[in-house]
Formats: structure tokens, C-alpha cells, sequence
């Protein structure tokens, strides 16, 4: 009779491997997610974003007045560019954190940018200094 | 020279054979795409509104789903969006992208 040949190490790899995000990627994430208080992980860089949906979640950001944006670019990173999706549990890119938390992608902006939900956000979590209120409340 | 092959085998001049390929191999299956897609939504959620779009000229990557529902009252944007792109899960494997606009019906007085 023959007994199985000890399984290596690689084959246990493959399985975990269905799963998108790898180690080194989890490491990055996480260290741009918490060193950061606002994070776009995108398609391109802040200055040049490489699909419109990025374009736009930089522009709305942009138009509040946030002036320093920091950047993951996805495009640059395979293994972030999948791994993103996975850590979120968010099938698409972009992506924006504010203080370690998930905001949304562009659609969620767009929206929160419109009701008026991101000038409060921004504001609450002082990623705004002052608050030079354009919407009135009362 | 693939075109004209086919045209040939058909019976048919080269380009009216291309054409005919181009034009008759997304339109159905868009239209499947999208009543698929709403009504799964339709099931599980029971929207007031529900309205889904194939966006990318008829292929059925990319699609806009705008949806109005009762159960999404007090839940934040992320998890309404998220119930979505949950029921979909599959779907969404074979798209390159799914804008989900949710939104919840105005309060009754």
C-alpha cells in the first residue's frame, strides 16, 4: 500500500489563494488606511487619475476644499488593485477611507456630495479645518 | 478573410455576414441582462422604484441600477449599496462595472 506523499506547503498557498487579497497587499492597505486620514485608493494618481470614475471622486473632493490628497494607485499594484476589493468587500475602485473607515466609491460621493452628507463628514472628522458653511442649516 | 468565409458558408455576401454577426450578438442578451438583474432586486427587496440600465451599448458590462426601497431606512449609503452588490455577487463577475444609485421613498406623513 501506498501512503500519500506529505503534502508541501504550496498546495495549502493555492487554496488560500481563491481569496484575492495576499499578505503583502493587507499589509499596504492597512498602513494606508490607518496612517492616512482621508485615502483614494484609485486608478492613476490625484493629479492624473486614470478613469473617470476616480477623476470624479478627486474633483467632488477637490471642490470641498480638500487640497492634499492621498493616492493609492491601484494600476501600479496588481495584487492592491484585486486586494482592495476584497479588504472592503467592494467589487470597485475607487474607493475613499476617512479615518479608517470605508466612505464609498464614486457613486456614494457623488451622492453624499449632493445631500450634503460629505461638507459634514469632512467637517466632523476635520479633514476640513474651518468650516466656511456654503449650504445653510436651521 | 475570416468574414468572407463565413459570409460563404452562409450563403451570403462577406459584409452583410459581419454585419449581421455584429449586430445580432449583444442586443438580445442586454435585454436578458437587465430583466434578470431586476428582477432578482425585485424579489429580495421589493423596491417602490427600481430601474436598471445596460450602459455599455449593450453588452452587459456595465449597468446602472437605480433603486428606490423601504428596506434601506436607516442603513448608511455603503450598506444599501452593499445589499445590492450582494444579491449579485455572481453578476457581478462577468461586468467590468455596476453603479448602484439606492435611495429610500420619501416618509409618508
Amino acid at each position: 500500500m501506498l501512503t500519500a506523499p506529505r503534502a508541501p506547503a504550496v498546495p495549502a498557498f493555492r487554496l488560500m489563494a481563491q481569496r484575492a487579497i495576499t499578505d503583502r497587499a493587507k499589509t499596504l492597505i492597512d498602513g494606508a488606511v490607518k496612517q492616512n486620514d482621508l485615502v483614494v485608493f484609485m486608478k492613476g494618481t490625484p493629479d492624473e487619475p486614470m478613469c473617470g470614475f476616480s477623476r470624479a471622486v478627486i474633483q467632488i473632493l477637490q471642490m470641498h476644499g480638500v487640497d492634499e490628497i492621498t493616492g493609492v494607485d491601484c494600476l501600479q499594484d496588481p495584487e492592491v488593485r484585486e486586494g482592495i476589493k476584497e479588504y472592503t468587500d467592494w467589487p470597485t475602485i475607487p474607493q475613499v477611507y476617512v479615518k479608517g473607515e470605508f466612505v464609498g466609491g464614486c457613486d456614494v460621493m457623488v451622492q453624499m456630495h449632493q445631500s450634503g452628507e460629505l461638507h459634514e463628514l469632512l467637517v466632523k472628522e476635520k479633514i476640513l479645518s474651518a468650516e466656511p458653511e456654503p449650504e445653510l442649516k436651521k | 478573410m475570416l468574414p468572407r468565409l463565413l459570409g460563404v458558408a452562409q450563403g451570403l455576401p462577406p459584409r452583410l455576414a459581419l454585419a449581421r454577426r455584429l449586430l445580432s450578438a449583444c442586443p438580445p442578451a442586454a435585454a436578458n441582462g437587465e430583466e434578470h438583474i431586476r428582477r432578482k432586486l425585485q424579489q429580495a427587496l421589493q423596491p417602490a422604484r427600481l430601474a436598471v440600465t445596460d450602459t455599455s451599448g449593450g453588452c452587459g458590462s456595465m449597468y446602472v441600477v437605480e433603486i428606490e426601497a423601504e428596506c434601506f431606512r436607516g442603513l448608511s449609503r455603503v450598506k444599501q449599496t452593499k445589499l445590492v452588490n450582494g444579491l449579485l455577487k455572481d453578476e457581478l463577475k462577468a461586468m467590468h462595472g455596476m453603479r448602484v444609485l439606492c435611495s429610500v421613498p420619501p416618509e409618508k406623513p
